[in-house]
């Protein structure tokens, strides 16, 4: 349940408009989010946050 | 769960590829669940015009997190299709000629409508994106994402024999792992076409069954309200006016009712449009489209309009002027727009 709670505040903290800089654990760019998960064999999960 | 994944954040659509990553534009928040070649397993979110998270349980999302999980360890290719060829914000002609730096989400749609618009393209289907399940008679259990809550009774997905407690597994054939999969089917889908669902029914807990289920909704089944999406600005219905719906004291003034029926004030009329057609005036309080005077801020009263009528029709508003209510008749105007760009 932990895991649980810190993956969704993770994402959360994600989807936050004031989360517009970097956010530690989440890659900006795709290219590389992909490659890491190829690397690890791991799926990816993407975000789209529009901050307007 | 995190661990499990990796993460990635985008914030602006530039170069990204829409056939790929297709979602509802005006949401401002929807996550793709992929392989590291980016074949979708499942998207997530979803909006309407109530509360902008109703349809965001955290529930739902670790279901289909853990569902894509047990898919990419298994090795599973059964991802959603979507076309190989990409296709960018930049090649939408005048996005491309008239927009600079950062594109937002819903600038794509906007764009997308004005181009429709000025190439002689555009079409009412386009007014109606991601429909809802409700739409269909279905209310899905936020909660479980793709488990139906309940059933309108009488609605087209009750008469075709779906049941409260069905998960949705397929439809159309493609994979249903979120509720916003399920509207990505029912966006794709022809609205002439029967929709073709699989649904999980435990009719015995111990021996869940697969059921087939295929209907055709009635014409139209697509229309929903639309007064929420920012891309409502740019659709090319030229309404020629501006109004605002009266305050409580407004109304008192004018003996209306209190409760929140339409009540929209005309603020100015320009000289060509929906409102010159129909004669409205400055000062005119427009209380009813037709027979119908739901609650309505000035968005939803255009976006009530835009699912009653289309270019051609016959409109009839009832309004008060003067101390007076009187009914004031006209035609729909053709689709319309000046605008070329999209602030």
């Amino acid at each position: 349940m932990l895991t649980r709670s810190a993956c969704l505040v993770a994402l959360f903290v994600a989807s936050s408009a004031a989360a517009q800089d970097a956010v530690p654990g989440w890659h900006g760019s795709l290219p590389r989010a992909q490659q890491l998960a190829r690397e690890q064999n791991k799926p990816l999960l993407i975000v789209f946050r529009c901050v307007r | 769960m995190r661990e499990g994944f990796v993460c990635a954040r985008i914030t602006q659509m530039n170069g990204v590829d829409l056939n790929r990553f297709e979602f509802d534009y005006d949401a401002t928040w929807t996550a793709f669940l992929t392989d590291a070649d980016l074949n979708v397993y499942s998207r997530f979110g979803g909006r309407d015009g109530g509360d902008p998270e109703r349809r965001l349980k955290k529930s739902a999302f670790l279901d289909t997190l853990n569902e894509v999980l047990k898919l990419h360890a298994d090795g599973s290719r059964d991802f959603q299709n979507v076309p190989a060829e990409p296709r960018t914000p930049e090649q939408i002609p005048l996005l491309r000629k008239n927009h600079q730096g950062c594109v937002h989400c819903h600038q794509i749609r906007e764009y997308a409508l004005l181009q429709a618009f000025h190439d002689g393209a555009f079409q009412r289907k386009e007014l109606f994106p991601w429909p809802l399940p409700e739409n269909l008679g279905i209310e899905p259990d936020f909660d479980h994402g793709r488990k139906i809550k309940s059933l309108q009774v009488g609605s087209p997905a009750h008469r075709a024999g779906l049941r409260f407690g069905d998960v949705i597994l397929r439809a159309n054939d493609a994979p249903i792992r979120a509720e916003l999969d399920f509207r990505w089917a029912l966006h794709k889908a022809d609205e002439s076409h029967p929709l073709k669902l699989r649904v999980r029914r435990e009719i015995d807990a111990a021996d869940p069954r697969e059921i087939e289920i295929e209907f055709t909704p009635p014409a139209g089944w697509k229309r929903s309200d639309i007064g929420w999406r920012k891309s409502l600005r740019s659709v090319p219905f030229p309404i020629g006016m501006r109004g605002a719906p009266l305050s409580p004291s407004q109304r008192a003034e004018l003996d209306l009712p209190a409760e929140e029926t339409l009540a929209i004030r005309v603020l100015t009329v320009a000289s060509r449009g929906f409102a010159p057609e129909m004669k409205l005036l400055t000062g005119d309080v427009i209380l009813a489209v037709g027979e119908e005077s739901p609650l309505s801020n000035f968005d939803e009263f255009r976006s009530l309009l835009l699912n009653r009528y289309e270019p051609g029709s016959n409109v009839e508003l009832r309004v008060w002027r003067g101390g007076k209510t009187l009914s004031l008749r006209g035609k729909f105007p053709d689709w319309h727009t000046d605008e070329t760009s999209v602030p």
